[in-house]
């Protein structure tokens, strides 16, 4: 599969999740940021000032494409209106990276617009894996799935999450992105340990890391990815980062999205992380 | 055994159907709370899409008010889209039956002026094709000629001043504006996007007519019988940029 690799512009050190509050800042100040990453949904197939804001940041900054639409664990066929609309982007583009989830998003013709957990079964996981290569197929490129919060549990599950996640990954021949933040949201309402989450993903194959904020609802944590990052999530990271070695790192926050300069503080947090790291690794 | 369970989910988040809840471990937290999560999950997402939409609809009703609407509409109109923004188009049909709102004579035509000018501003390009040649077409080639509309564009008639209500409601006027008067002449709207810029193009009836004659597939011959101002009007439209293609 890694022969199928497209070459683009490639990315390392923090970036952050480009959003349209931030659009005229980026354009006008143009921040130092490494890379963005830009969910991709909002621009496939539109025009106008959408299109036009894409042409202008793919031109500026290397790119990451990270999507929801693929929904590679539905029961419905993969949507070829939806994916060729991403292959074109991908040749106008050339992102650095393309990622989706490791969920499904809608049945039948109704869609959730949520990332909805996978059963963790055998049957389940060669499902997704099989869509994951005809994706990979289509597109003519590995892309990453992202592991993702979940808030329930299927009786049929006969494996953890993150034995399922390495498993797919494995079956797929396809990347991971590891969000940090979803480790530790499922962790906590599904009383795992984060750290045994950690121990089993497959490290060559992590290409991306991403952290963003919870929120505390009481009995359990919601992924509102609408805060700054909190302290445990911090310190899962740190532990992912000396376990696995520096990744490229997203600062994601689609919620209640502040001035610019909070997510270049967070990404700054990042950056310390990694550039440790890299000291003690040299 | 995976389609069945993804079946039994979205009944169970988007109908009510209890069948899920024995497919879900129940050690943590109740089937029924778990479900919640996900419902209330999927309401706030499509409620917030709607909001970005219908800013105008929200200001005249009210938020609360908007959102209850809103809701209503939600849970009986699932999303048939993987693309989100294209959720919302039929919430002027429901409207016009929801009756609460059955005394705001002019609100459906508001949100449909509303999911126009969105549609306009979020449609794909389509570069418009030169029209150059059509100038040395004979008149009995012209006659064969059929033209498509611009891609962005919708035609809309109201028998009430909703632009008027429309342009009132930016987020940027102030409150105290002077109240509109709903027994004017009927209103004849063209909402499209050309290049950057979108349009709510108020226009004569003939015109309008003769757009909407354009847009049921009429042939230039045939609008030409029809009409003794043919000539201005397709000038006129040629001009504005309001048609992406040509046939014949």
């Amino acid at each position: 599969m890694s022969n199928k690799t497209i070459t683009r512009n490639s990315i390392s050190g923090v970036g952050i999740g480009l959003r349209a509050e931030h659009y005229e800042y980026v354009k006008r100040e143009n921040p130092s940021t490494p890379w963005f990453e830009i969910l991709i949904d909002n621009y496939l197939g539109h025009g106008g000032q959408i299109q036009q804001h894409l042409r202008d940041f793919s031109e500026r900054y290397p790119l990451s494409f990270h999507g929801v639409g693929m929904s590679l664990g539905s029961c419905d066929p993969l949507n070829k209106t939806y994916l060729n609309l991403l292959k074109q982007a991908i040749q106008t583009y050339q992102p650095a990276l393309i990622s989706d989830h490791l969920c499904w998003t809608g049945f039948q013709n109704e869609y959730v617009h949520d990332l909805l957990p996978m059963p963790y079964t055998e049957e389940a996981a060669q499902h997704v894996a099989d869509r994951i290569k005809q994706a990979q197929d289509y597109l003519n490129t590995q892309i990453l799935i992202e592991n993702v919060s979940s808030y329930m549990q299927y009786r049929m599950s006969d494996m953890s999450e993150a034995e399922f996640v390495a498993y797919v990954c494995e079956l797929a021949d396809c990347h991971l992105l590891l969000d940090i933040n979803n480790i530790y949201v499922s962790a906590f309402n599904h009383s795992f340990d984060a750290k045994d989450y950690l121990a089993l993903m497959p490290a060559d194959r992590i290409k991306e890391m991403h952290l963003a904020g919870y929120e505390d609802q009481g009995d359990y944590l919601l992924d509102t990815h609408g805060q700054t990052v909190h302290a445990p999530v911090w310190e899962l990271y740190r532990e992912a980062i000396k376990r696995f070695g520096t990744r490229p790192t997203l600062i994601e926050w689609d919620n209640d999205v502040p001035e610019f300069h909070v997510l270049q503080q967070e990404a700054n947090k990042a950056a310390l992380i990694l550039n440790r790291a890299q000291s003690h690794a040299a | 055994m995976l389609p069945e369970l993804q079946k039994q989910f979205m009944d169970g988040l988007l109908r009510n159907d209890t069948r899920i809840e024995t497919q879900l471990d129940g050690q943590i937290r109740s089937s029924q709370q778990q479900l919640d999560i996900y419902r209330n999950s999927y309401q706030g997402g499509l409620l917030k899409a709607m909001q970005a939409i219908y800013p105008v609809t929200q200001r005249l009703l009210g938020n609360k008010f908007f959102e209850a609407m809103c809701l209503r509409y939600i849970i009986q109109t699932p999303c048939q889209s993987f693309d989100i923004n294209q959720y919302g188009e039929s919430f002027a049909d429901f409207a016009e039956q929801f009756k609460p709102v059955s005394e705001l004579v002019y609100l459906a035509d508001v949100i449909r002026l509303e999911w126009a000018w969105h549609y306009a501003y979020q449609t794909d390009d389509t570069p418009p094709q030169d029209f150059t040649p059509l100038l040395s077409f004979s008149a009995s080639q012209l006659e064969s000629v059929h033209l498509t509309l611009a891609t962005s564009m919708t035609l809309l008639t109201s028998l009430y001043p909703v632009n008027l209500i429309w342009s009132t409601n930016q987020s940027d006027q102030n409150d105290d504006q002077e109240s509109i008067e709903l027994d004017n002449d009927p209103c004849f709207l063209i909402i499209w996007r050309n290049g950057f810029d979108s349009h709510i193009d108020v226009v004569e009836q003939d015109l309008f007519q003769f757009l909407k004659s354009i847009q049921n597939n009429l042939l230039l011959g045939q609008l030409q019988s029809k009409n003794e101002n043919f000539e201005e009007q397709l000038v006129t439209c040629l001009q504005r940029g309001y048609f992406s293609a040509y046939h014949f």
